[in-house]
């Protein structure tokens, strides 16, 4: 399940993200105070943590919606904060999925899916086409291509959302609090349908409240908590049994 | 309606009776129908370049100030506050007067539909502006996370949710535009006001002729408004947005 996680033949596998001391600042207010973190291939992993303690602004940083103020953002080996990277063609590579419902209102299910590959890669409409009705049928929304976006429910929205994002052929996928918006008998197919990623070997960071996912999915968990990485580690260990004051403090209170 | 008409001597007005009633002639409608006819063309044609160039320079203009393009944005700002703030009579006789001073001369019917482009497009750039920004973010950041650019992001997103937001307040300022096309008989451009005054001169019609032509904006400004009902209906997105 976890692909290249585990170091082949010896020779460390070159991560598919990397943070290298990143700091991210909103005029005096720093956010995040110099994050590290590699994430392999195929690796699926659960960031949770207080609120405003800078999980969104992390996961940003990724695919530089937020420019970084101070270190790199590695993918597949490319720095991301490097001079005259077209971050357009790297966007392509990140998928990214968000807590508000994002979808674009004015086009249909299928033309949400259809719009970047045929406009940004250039492909024919027949084969986006073919390809958008099989991951709708993937992600159990089969029937609703031709509807729009506010006729669904906000459940199907996000199931539409990744998608549209699997569409581009991601090497990696971001998730920010997708079910928190969702009426709690609508969050289990949504996270269906990123189990059913997870399991197929995509590389996945999630930051979630869904301390259930993280724990039989996760293959890390980490606990971020005023702008740094306050913990880390195997999901169970470090949910049953954490290590710093601050984690045990956070998870009682969502756990309870 | 039988009494006498006025004798010539009377303080009222011709057509009026000695009682005070007022005999309408309609006919005077039927005697100038072809002078009224090609005012009315005028007016139309400065009215339909008018607010065709004012939604161009709103959608552009409101676009770019949107998008907060550097210089440009401050540029589209002096222009939106000098046409906004300026009386139209004023912007039309700088046109027709002041310009030929600097060696530009302009016909009555180029300053006729000039000034109501310039005047309507900085309503409009407000109008598309204040659209174009009232787009929920969460969409342009979709748009931006699949790798579209920030100008092919505005295109997809802001332009066809931005317009059908700002429909309403657009259509206001065409209805006004086509309104004040009528302020062009201040440089005697013979639109349908400007002719009809000129034959109340002659026939001294003043009610027939006033409210014939009252009647005919009356009747095309609702034409427009059912236009832009129209539109908006034609343009519903299901389940809105
Ligand atoms: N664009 C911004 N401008 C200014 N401050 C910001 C911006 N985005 C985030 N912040 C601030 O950065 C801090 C971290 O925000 P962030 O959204 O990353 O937290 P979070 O861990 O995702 O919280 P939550 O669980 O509530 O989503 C907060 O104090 C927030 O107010
Ligand atoms: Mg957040």
């Amino acid at each position: 399940m976890t692909g290249g996680a585990s170091p082949t033949a010896g020779a460390a596998p070159e991560p598919m993200v990397e943070l290298r001391g990143v700091h991210k600042s909103f005029g005096d207010h720093e956010v995040l105070k110099g994050i590290d973190l590699r994430i392999a291939r195929g690796e699926v992993v659960a960031i949770i943590g207080p609120s405003g303690g800078g999980k969104s602004t992390l996961l940003r940083c990724v695919n530089l919606l937020e420019s970084v103020t101070a270190g790199q953002v590695l993918l597949e080996g490319t720095d991301l904060t490097a001079k005259g990277v077209d971050l357009n063609l790297i966007r392509r590579r990140i998928g990214m999925v968000f807590q508000q419902f994002n979808l674009f209102p004015h086009l249909s299910v299928l033309q949400n899916l259809t719009l970047a590959p045929r406009k940004l890669l250039k492909r024919e409409r027949a084969a986006t086409e073919e390809r958008a009705h099989a991951l709708l049928a993937r992600v159990g929304l089969r029937d609703k291509a031709q509807g729009f976006p506010k006729q669904l429910s906000g459940g199907q929205q996000q199931r539409v959302a990744i998608a549209r994002a699997l569409m581009m052929d991601p090497h990696v996928m971001l998730f920010d609090e997708v079910t928190s918006a969702l009426d709690p008998e609508l969050v289990s197919e949504v996270l269906d349908v990123m189990r059913d990623l997870a399991e197929s070997g995509m590389t996945m960071l999630c930051v979630t409240h869904e301390m259930g996912f993280a724990r039989e999915l996760g293959d890390r968990l980490v606990f971020v908590d005023g702008g740094i990485i306050a913990e880390q580690g195997d999901p169970k260990q470090v949910l049953d049994h954490p290590e710093q004051d601050r984690t045990r403090q956070f998870l009682r209170k969502v756990l309870r | 309606m039988l009494t006498e008409p006025v004798p010539a001597n009377s303080a009222l007005g011709p057509g009026f009776l000695a009682d005070g009633g007022y005999q309408f002639h309609w006919g005077v409608l039927g005697d100038h129908l072809s002078e009224l006819w090609d005012g009315l063309l005028r007016t139309l044609a400065i009215s339909a370049i008018g607010m065709a160039g004012s939604v161009v320079v709103g959608v552009l203009l409101g676009g770019a100030a949107a998008l907060r393009i550097p210089v440009l944005r401050t540029l589209i700002w002096l222009y939106v506050e000098i046409f906004r703030n300026t009386p139209l009579l004023v912007q039309i006789f700088f046109l027709y007067f002041a310009l030929p001073d600097i060696g530009i001369s302009l016909s009555g019917f180029t300053v006729g539909w000039l000034s109501l482009v310039l005047w309507g497009g900085a309503y409009n750039v407000e109008n598309f502006r204040a659209g174009f920004q009232s787009v929920d973010p969460a969409y342009v950041e979709g748009g931006r996370a699949l790798g579209f650019p920030r100008l092919a992001t505005f295109r997809l997103v802001n332009l066809p949710l931005g317009w059908r937001a700002a429909l309403p307040s657009v259509t206001n300022t065409l209805i006004s535009v086509f309104k004040n096309s009528s302020f062009m008989i201040a440089i005697s451009y013979p639109e349908l006001t400007e002719t009809t005054v000129n034959l109340v001169a002659v026939s001294f019609r003043v009610f027939e002729l006033f409210i014939a032509i009252g009647a005919v904006y009356l009747a095309l400004v609702w034409l427009m408004s059912l236009g832009a009902r129209l539109i908006e209906r034609r343009f519903a997105i299901p389940g809105g947005f």
